[in-house]
């Protein structure tokens, strides 16, 4: 039938077909084709019945229940929770990151000897900022803190903006010997 | 009743209120919405109790996050996407479970007094929706979202595309390839039988 009604099996089998079909979009000669299709082919009349059962179950499905009489309050008590929760988070957080510059003041003041140099130190002093900086990694890694990925971010940070010429060199001798190595 | 446009309005007036954090505006988005979300919830998770604690925690986000929506955008296809991204989150966490929620002692769901109004109905009921859960098991959670956003919540291809940043091609696309599994599965189930 399909050969009478010169329809090519690969065209009529095709996803396209199957797609417009279930969305009622074929023409009266298309709708045709398709029935002549579905007649000469069992599993392809299978499947289409059942596609057509899974429409009807999914259109006549029942509701789904009813949320509880206290959903509302109980969702809005839970929220006040977690913004209880994450405003001690917060303030925890302020907290130590501003203990952590205090003590680095702190122990630049102390290592500076006097508030006139400390700005000195803060502004140029390398040395002593790379010092403070080690001691502070240090003390961290000994203790573990729960800050301590931030802070050896930081530090890291810190070092690298501070120790460019450090690093310079590094990146020069490494590419001096890669290309030495590459002449031989 | 109230038109549409004045519901509208009101509508607006809660989020602008909400995002001020109001809290009476913040009851009325979560009491206008929770059904709805429950709902996607629900049948992507295909348990009560996890859907309730997801729609809960789809709620809580959107109001944490209320100060990134924009008003202008409809706010519907906004908290669904917060609830479909829980879902998919829970779906991937998940560990292969057997849900005990409809099982009576013996492993058979029993009838309770008072909860339904005759036992042939809720028997009925229930076997339906076994069937729907049945056939959402074999599809992806997206399509799962796609088919609950579609049939159940009745939004738009646009509101979906919204919804999932698919196209909507790939949308009618993904619902016809998500239909069509599920009748094969239909048809291996009837062959079963």
């Amino acid at each position: 039938m399909l050969d009478e009604l010169k329809i090519p099996w690969d065209e009529a089998q095709s996803e396209a077909w199957w797609e417009r079909a279930a969305a009622g979009l074929l023409s009266p000669a298309e709708t045709r084709i398709w029935q002549a299709y579905l007649a000469s082919c069992d599993p392809c009349r299978r499947e289409w019945e059942a596609l057509t059962s899974v429409e009807r179950i999914l259109r006549t499905a029942p509701a789904p229940p009813r949320v509880a009489d206290d959903f509302t309050q109980a969702t809005l008590a839970r929220w006040q929770q977690s913004a209880a929760r994450a405003t001690v988070s917060r303030w925890i957080g302020i907290l130590f990151l501003t203990l952590i510059i205090v003590v680095e003041l702190a122990w630049l003041g102390h290592t500076a000897f006097s508030a006139r140099h400390l700005l000195d130190v803060l502004f140029a002093g390398r040395q002593v900022w790379w010092e403070a900086l080690t001691l502070m990694w240090s003390s961290f890694l000994v203790s573990w803190q729960a800050l301590l990925p931030v802070a050896l971010t930081i530090a890291l940070l810190a070092f690298l903006w501070y120790m460019p010429n450090g690093l310079l060199v590094t990146a020069g001798l490494l590419f001096w010997t890669r290309h030495r190595a590459g002449t031989r | 009743m109230k038109s549409q446009i004045e519901w509208d309005a009101q509508h607006q007036e809660w989020i602008r209120l909400a995002q001020q954090g109001n809290t009476e505006a913040i009851t009325q988005l979560v009491s206008t919405y929770q059904q709805s979300v429950f709902n996607v919830c629900y049948r992507m998770l295909g348990e009560r109790a996890e859907a309730e604690d997801a729609a809960q925690e789809t709620l809580i986000k959107a109001i944490t996050k209320l100060h990134t929506f924009n008003p202008e955008r409809p706010f519907r296809p906004w908290v669904l996407r917060i609830a479909s991204n829980e879902c998919i989150d829970r779906i991937r966490r998940r560990r292969p479970s057997v849900s005990l929620d409809a099982l009576g002692e013996n492993g058979a769901w029993e009838w309770q007094p008072g909860k339904s109004p005759l036992p042939e109905v809720e028997l009925l009921r229930r076997e339906r929706e076994a069937q729907v859960r049945s056939l959402l098991q074999h599809l992806s959670p997206l399509d799962r979202l796609l088919v609950s956003l579609f049939y159940w919540e009745g939004l738009s291809y646009a509101e979906i595309a919204t919804v999932t940043n698919l196209t909507i091609p790939a949308i009618k696309s993904r619902l016809f390839r998500a239909r069509r599994t599920m009748a094969r599965h239909l048809n291996q189930e009837a062959a079963h039988a």
